[in-house]
């Protein structure tokens, strides 16, 4: 709080960057979250919250630009922008002096995920992390086997303290081998399983570049690989694939580091990838972004400006890295380590995108989860300081995770029945890693996660996510189609590649398509399931009073008090439907009532259920109402008495 | 005989270079025609056959490969996948089938060998065995055929020599040919005769017709005038224009005169809320203006509505011709791929070689115009007047682009293929100059209806649910269009498609005579051609499904008759503007040049003072302008209800606007990139859902074997016609047969599903055929690891035997199969067949032999 120099300020401009005149008036609030927004202009309040974790930078322009006021550009990290037009110069400093202090904590503390307390009791909380284990989904890969073990070489980071506790490695690698290799491997991160195809038992590994300047060689690091090598019994050769270009890799020997000599190691086959390294992919995102950014853009503007960025060949060269690594595993059966310098971007990117193409486990809601928390969290890709979560070096920034994220974005549009999410979950994992309000991308390391006390005292974003899956299914997904099994070929041809409007465009409404046939059929698929079940439950009513029709009907009572109530209680929804419908007169339950015998209910959700078209939403609720009925036991007697009696008179 | 006869019929009509050859294949291409599964049309003949091929499937049709068997006949090159289901023999006639191209659509044919690309013309030998062979269509298609390794070469080098030489590459008199080839047949001529027309679609081909569209769009103060029905005043206009009803004929014919072509102003639809859209070309200058004339182009020119008139110039921002023609040429260079580098990966200039081909700019040019006309049409009572030099090709894009975007009606497929009547081809859009089929008009080539289409399928992409017409069906035109067949297409102009019709019909008596006349083009009739519209001719019924959607849209309300829709709050007031304005709009600005009506400056003021009791003035152009800029401003509805799912109610008239910033728009993948072959990460099959023929057959004989091994007495009678000899033989073939298998195969267990096998019995009886062959190759290494590695195509197959040894087991099933056609009357040998020929579901065979030699004796017997 101590941080807020100016908690409030009125007659602030948000403008609107599509169209510009249209701009909207309203108070700014700096609170110790997040910065508020609140429009009420036409009676109708508007808010627009941004947190301030996500903001990446914030600058004023020139109060020359804007006549009526100074102006603040707020860039967020999920791609928002704001432009407020505040009317008073001290009061624009002010705001930005603030928000720059906010949105760069100095400390793991003052994140966000420390203070987010949604009303979950500890219990649930704990339960909440315990939602995803690595150990089950190692053991659904089925490790432990002949050929791998888990390793307690690195049970306290003593190894390596960038890699996780718990690590498999081929069955014939000793301690001491892994000990040697690992002196041998930059950061010491040995060579280690991240991927076992069942199938055919060929292995994606992971490590970091060896040591080997010019001339060094590391006879355990060259036992390492030859048992990567055996673990595998049908292939005779491993690859080695080094995500970078060549040219950086053999800059890297001058500093002791490098690649591994094919003569050194026994049947290695070596090869180079060509993903440039972080500071590239983040200048790249910044040139990509002004595209965004320009007002207008007009065709050519667009395109070159994309083009320029180099983006999207960034993009293809992570996705052709994986399918080399998706195409030796699942098609030739061979074992692959994949290595970068450090091991933890690149080789992430790579390693979980190869995942994706290889497994169908991994392109369902969980699977991806778990794929994110293997490969990325437990790896060690050094999230706090690519995503900036506290005020660090600008240079060891960069989109790492954005670039996965948007490659299986890209492997959705080329097979947009093989996953089970959609879009959205994407966007919504992109907000989360950036937002700071959930404790699993905070920390660089599982090292420095247990000291942070993570699991103690933050929420997981996993169960977050899977209580809220309806938001994120993807209503084209079929998981028994032939395309969908096994491992997926996709096109790496440039033009495959398209723009993401979704993520980088997000918050620019008159960008996007206006209709999203995707939310369309969500909602049919939704609506359809309602009535299919509201059709069993009324078919099975009518069952059980088609047994009893002649018995009641005998002894019914025609009088006209029962008439005037039941109708009106089919329509209730909620209890104060049920007493309202006692104090309101009749008359419109004898309109309402013939519409809404049984027969006629069952004969409109038919229709619907063939149709299923747009315009169910006004009898669903009649029906819903009946549903209800059903379930209300004070009143049921009347409703039987009712329906029972319609379908004696129909028949 | 009677078959006999009745190829020596068909070879007159070929072309002679193919006569020799049709006549040596004829025994066999008679028999076996139908063996396959090819449904020929009447009078269709296979040239050339291989079996086991597969054609690569795009992304749409769901990847992958299909195997089937490929003909070449002298329309088209067929391919009929394995399983195809039966279809009924007395369906009728469709020109292509789902895997099918025709020869005309085919630009070039490239064969790819081992290492070895090359594209052959008819001139061209092959020096190598093609593997693969690419058809480029026109249409932006590229076909993948993959030629198994066990068709023989010499089989794969006719077939591909037989496409080469049969395709017609575009010139001046082929296409004539190639019409014949498709519907020359005299039961294809009765049958087309017999067709009736669409009468769900209006087809603005007669008054009354005319009079329904004014009918449904609600416009009155407008009549149909025929004084144009002998083509007499303009020949490129339809017979019927529509004229406002206080213009008699006699002072409408005055008019013709003053507009360049005689294109005079002329209604084409009306906007719910009363403003109305005309058309017209540029006026003639060089002409006096009597004064009588004035009164009448005035009235032409302002419609129902005196007030106020919009000349919208289509000529300046809008993309010429030529602009469009190198476009979309720049175009198809980028998305197929010239052949010496169709096979590699192009650069990473992909990007900026899209915006060079300015495609997308056009693209977005239209799309604009397009949505300033609807910004003012929506604003109420005026008369919009869309104004090109020859009004031949832009206006016909914008008015009809302007109708999709206002009216619903023209976004469902028969609204849509009446406005494409209305707008194009009635109008007089020169279809046949621009498409060229002929390639003897080069400079005046130019695909405006293509970039129409582009243009359509950018709203259809952002507005998916507000149209009742697919993707689909604008894909299924966009490929009729290069199919030189559709007297739609064949013609720059009404008048000149009623005469070629007329001509066909009075020529029909010359058919008899073919035979005696020696074989030149020019005596070959025009058959007479279909409308494009006629789908089931072109599409099996399953393909057409697919071209609306199938969630029925709400139906639109009827439009109010007095188009009085005028309930927004932005619509301006028109009623009290000066009467006889007229304005320019051009660059998002309005004008009054005091020229526009050349008529006007012509003319004294003092006349003009007149007829209208004020001076032009500006002063409402402001309130034009506004209506533009509510446009750029406007906050829809629909971005709003986008998210919740399905459309609420909307005013169905509320244009769709589209978003024409540089990320809205795509390009059409579906239809520019179908058939882009640059290279992919796994190009080639891998394991493909068929099993290789060799396998399947291999995997059954070792069924069989397993079969063998648990019986346990050697008498049991596992069927009663088995004879016993061939049993030993059976018996003595199980120890070679290993040869067949893969190793990992051999090894496994039996399984016991066999015994509920229906038909071991015959299945068995059939074993000697392959047997003794098989066994006579001790040679055959039993695994791929014998074979030195040729590529990555060769280690991909999952088949079971090397090269050489394979190619002789599969003997006899190529020797048995010219011998299928006499034996099919013995139950029991046809069964050996079926085990043989599962791949080419021997079911048809035998139900469709008998039909097609009953159909091939009707050519004979009605000449």
């Amino acid at each position: 709080m101590e941080h807020i120099r100016l908690p409030k300020v009125e007659q602030v401009k948000l403008l609107d960057q599509v169209a510009p005149r249209k701009s909207r008036v309203g108070t700014l609030y700096l609170t110790a979250t997040h910065t508020i927004f609140v429009e009420s202009e036409d009676g109708q309040r508007h808010e627009t919250w941004v947190l301030h974790s996500l903001v990446s930078s914030v600058e004023k322009q020139s109060p020359s630009s804007s006549p009526s006021g100074a102006s603040l550009m707020v860039h967020c990290k999920n791609f928002q922008l704001l432009q407020f037009v505040i009317p008073e110069e001290q009061d624009c400093q002010d705001i930005l002096l603030s928000l720059r202090r906010l949105s760069q904590p100095e400390s793991y503390e003052e994140l966000y995920c420390f203070a987010y307390k949604p009303n979950v009791d500890e219990e649930e909380r704990q339960r909440e992390w315990d939602f995803l284990s690595l150990t089950s989904e190692y053991k659904r890969m089925g490790l432990p086997n002949p050929h791998w073990k888990l390793s307690s070489a690195n049970q306290h980071y003593e190894v390596s303290d960038t890699y996780p506790s718990e690590l498999f490695i081929p069955e014939l690698a000793t301690l001491p081998v892994v000990v040697g290799s690992s002196k041998f491997r930059s950061r010491g991160r040995f060579p280690t399983l991240s991927y076992y195809n069942r199938g055919n038992h060929a292995a994606v590994c992971r490590s970091s570049q060896p040591l080997s300047g010019f001339s060094a060689r590391c006879l355990e690091d060259e036992q390492m690989l030859g048992a990567v090598l055996r673990s595998n019994p049908r292939s005779e050769v491993v690859y080695v694939v080094d995500t970078r270009p060549k040219l950086n890799a053999i800059a890297n020997r001058a500093a002791g580091k490098g690649y591994e000599n094919e003569d050194n190691y026994s049947n290695i086959k070596f090869q180079f990838m060509g993903i440039e390294n972080i500071h590239v992919m983040r200048n790249s995102q910044q040139k990509m972004l002004e595209v965004c950014e320009l007002r207008s853009p007009s065709m050519s503007d667009f395109l070159e400006g994309l083009e320029n960025s180099g983006w999207l060949k960034h993009i293809k060269a992570v996705l052709d890295a994986a399918a080399f690594i998706s195409k030796a595993v699942a098609e030739e059966g061979v074992s692959v380590l994949v290595h970068c310098s450090d091991g933890w971007d690149r080789t992430s990117q790579v390693c979980s995108v190869a995942s994706v193409l290889l497994d169908p486990h991994y392109r369902t809601l969980g699977g991806f989860m778990v794929l994110i928390e293997k490969d990325w969290i437990s790896f060690g890709h050094k999230f706090s300081h690519r995503c900036n979560h506290v005020d660090g070096d600008p240079k060891e920034v960069s989109p790492i995770i954005d670039q996965f994220l948007e490659c299986v974005w890209q492997l959705s549009e080329q097979f947009p029945c093989a996953f089970e999410f959609n879009e959205r979950f994407l966007i919504t994992i992109h907000h989360h890693v950036y937002s700071c309000q959930f404790g699993n991308f905070i920390g660089n390391n599982q090292k420095e996660r247990e000291q942070l006390g993570i699991q103690k005292r933050t929420h997981s974003l996993w169960s977050y996510l899977w209580s809220n899956r309806a938001d994120f299914i993807n209503p084209l997904y079929r998981p028994n189609h032939s395309q969908t099994l096994g491992a997926l070929r996709p096109s790496t041809a440039p033009h495959c590649f398209k723009f993401w409007g979704g993520l980088y465009n997000r918050f620019e409404r008159g960008v996007h398509p206006r209709q999203s046939v995707e939310d369309c059929l969500r909602a049919i698929r939704e609506e359809t399931e309602q009535l299919e079940e509201q059709l069993a439950s009324h078919k099975q009513k009518i069952s059980k009073l088609e047994g009893q029709k002649w018995t009641v009907s005998n002894i019914f009572d025609k009088s006209p008090t029962a008439w005037i109530f039941t109708p009106d209680l089919r329509l209730a929804n909620t209890p104060q439907d049920y007493t309202s419908c006692f104090l309101t007169s009749g008359t419109r339950a004898a309109e309402d009532s013939p519409d809404l015998t049984p027969p006629d209910l069952n004969q409109t959700s038919n229709d619907l259920n063939q149709t299923s078209s747009f315009n169910t939403s006004n009898s669903s609720d009649h029906e819903s109402g009946v549903a209800d009925l059903s379930a209300q036991s004070p009143f049921s007697e009347d409703g039987t008495r009712d329906s029972d009696e319609a379908a004696n008179s129909a028949a | 005989m009677l078959s006999g006869s009745k190829n020596t019929f068909k070879v007159r009509q070929m072309e002679p270079m193919l006569k020799e050859r049709m006549l040596s294949q004829s025994g066999a291409s008679a028999r076996s025609r139908d063996i396959l599964g090819l449904r020929c049309l009447p009078g269709e003949c296979v040239l050339q056959r291989v079996p086991m091929v597969r054609k690569k499937l795009t992304s749409r049709e769901g990847r992958g490969w299909l195997s089937g068997t490929l003909f070449c006949t002298h329309f088209r090159v067929a391919f009929v996948p394995q399983d195809t289901p039966e279809q009924l023999d007395n369906a009728d006639p469709v020109l292509l089938g789902d895997h099918d191209v025709a020869l005309a659509a085919i630009e070039k044919v490239v064969v790819v060998g081992p290492n070895r690309t090359k594209q052959v013309s008819a001139s061209s030998s092959l020096k190598f065995t093609p593997e693969e062979l690419l058809l480029f269509c026109r249409d932006m298609r590229v076909v993948c055929l993959l030629f198994d390794r066990l068709t023989p070469d010499a089989h794969v080098l006719q077939m591909t020599y037989t496409i080469a030489k049969t395709y017609q590459p575009l010139k001046p008199g082929s296409v004539l040919a190639f019409q014949n080839a498709a519907l020359g047949s005299v039961e294809m001529k009765q049958f087309l005769s017999n067709r009736s027309r669409d009468p769900h679609m209006n087809w603005f081909e007669t008054a009354q017709d005319w009079n329904q569209e004014l009918e449904r769009c609600g416009a009155v103060g407008w009549r149909v005038s025929a004084v144009n029905e002998r083509f007499e005043m303009a020949t490129s206009l339809s017979r019927f224009v529509v004229v406002p009803q206080r213009v008699l004929d006699t002072e409408l014919k005055k008019t013709f005169a003053h507009f360049s072509e005689g294109r005079i102003p002329r209604w084409s639809w009306r906007h719910p809320r009363g403003a109305d859209l005309l058309r017209m070309s540029s006026f003639q200058n060089n002409i006096y203006h009597e004064k009588d004339d004035i009164r009448n182009l005035e009235l032409v020119l302002f419609g129902g509505h005196s007030s106020l008139c919009v000349v919208v110039e289509l000529g300046e921002e809008l993309p010429s011709t030529l602009d469009i023609h190198l476009s979309h040429s720049r175009l198809r260079a980028l998305c197929l791929g010239d052949v010496s580098s169709s096979m590699t990966v192009p650069d990473d200039k992909w990007l900026s070689s899209l915006e060079s081909t300015h495609w997308l700019h056009h693209t977005r040019a239209c799309l604009r115009k397009a949505s300033e006309v609807c910004c003012l049409l929506r604003s109420g009572h005026m008369t919009v007047a869309l104004q090109e030099a020859e009004d031949r090709d832009m206006g016909c894009l914008v008015s009809s682009l302007v109708q999709v975007m206002c009216d619903p009606h023209s976004r469902t497929q028969r609204g849509f293929q009446s406005l494409l009547q209305k707008e194009w081809v009635t109008a007089g859009h020169r279809f046949y100059s621009r498409l060229n089929y002929h390639r003897d008009c080069d400079k005046d080539e130019s695909p405006v209806f293509l970039l129409f289409l582009d243009c359509v399928w950018q709203l259809w992409a952002q507005f998916p649910s507000r149209f009742q017409l697919t993707e689909d069906f604008l894909l299924a035109l966009h490929d009729s269009l290069h199919l030189p067949l559709f007297s739609t297409f064949l013609a720059n102009s009404q008048r000149e498609r009623l005469k070629s019709s007329q001509h066909v019909g009075q020529s029909y008596t010359r058919v008899e005579g073919w035979r005696d006349v020696p074989l030149e083009l020019e005596d070959l009739c025009d058959p007479p051609l279909p409308p494009v519209w006629d789908w089931d001719l072109q599409y099996s019924k399953e393909r057409q499904a697919s071209f609306t959607q199938p969630i029925p849209s709400p139906t639109p309300p009827q439009p109010l008759l007095n188009g009085n829709l005028n309930t927004g709050t932005d619509t301006l007031r028109m009623a009290d503007t000066i009467p006889g304005s007229v304005f320019l709009l051009s660059r998002g600005s309005f004008s009054c040049p005091p020229q526009l009506p050349p008529w006007r400056s012509s003319l004294s003021s003092s006349v003009y003072r007149k007829s209208h009791r004020r001076a032009l003035s500006s002063e409402h152009v402001p309130g034009l302008e506004r209506l533009l800029k509510a446009w750029a401003l406007a906050d829809f509805p629909h971005t709003l209800t986008s998210h919740s799912g399905p459309q609420g109610p909307l005013d169905p008239y509320e244009p769709l606007l589209p978003l024409l910033m540089g990320p809205c728009l795509g390009l059409w993948r579906q239809c520019y990139l179908r058939g882009a072959i640059h290279a992919q990460a796994f190009s080639h099959p891998l394991s493909s859902p068929q099993p290789h023929p060799v396998e399947r057959l291999s995997r059954q004989v070792q069924q069989l074997r397993t079969q063998l091994s648990q019986v346990p007495v050697p008498k049991e009678p596992c069927s009663p016609e088995t004879p016993m000899g061939l049993q030993r033989d059976l018996n003595q073939n199980a120890n070679n047969s290993t040869f067949l298998f893969p190793a990992a195969r051999s090894s496994k267990t039996p399984s016991p599903q066999q015994s509920s096998r229906p038909a071991a019995g015959p299945q068995q009886s059939s074993r000697p055929a392959a047997g003794p062959q098989q066994s006579s190759r001790p040679a055959a290494g039993p695994q791929q690891s014998s074979r030195p590695a040729a590529g990555p195509q060769q280690s991909s197959r999952p088949a079971a035997g090397p090269q050489q040894s394979s190619r002789p087991a599969a003997g006899p099933q190529q020797s048995s199969r010219p011998a299928a056609g006499p034996q099919q009357s013995s139950p029991q040998r046809s069964h050996k067949h079926t085990f043989l020929f599962r791949a080419s579901s021997p079911g048809r065979r035998r139900s469709t032999a008998p039909e097609a030699q009953s159909q091939s004796c009707r050519p004979h017997t009605a000449s």
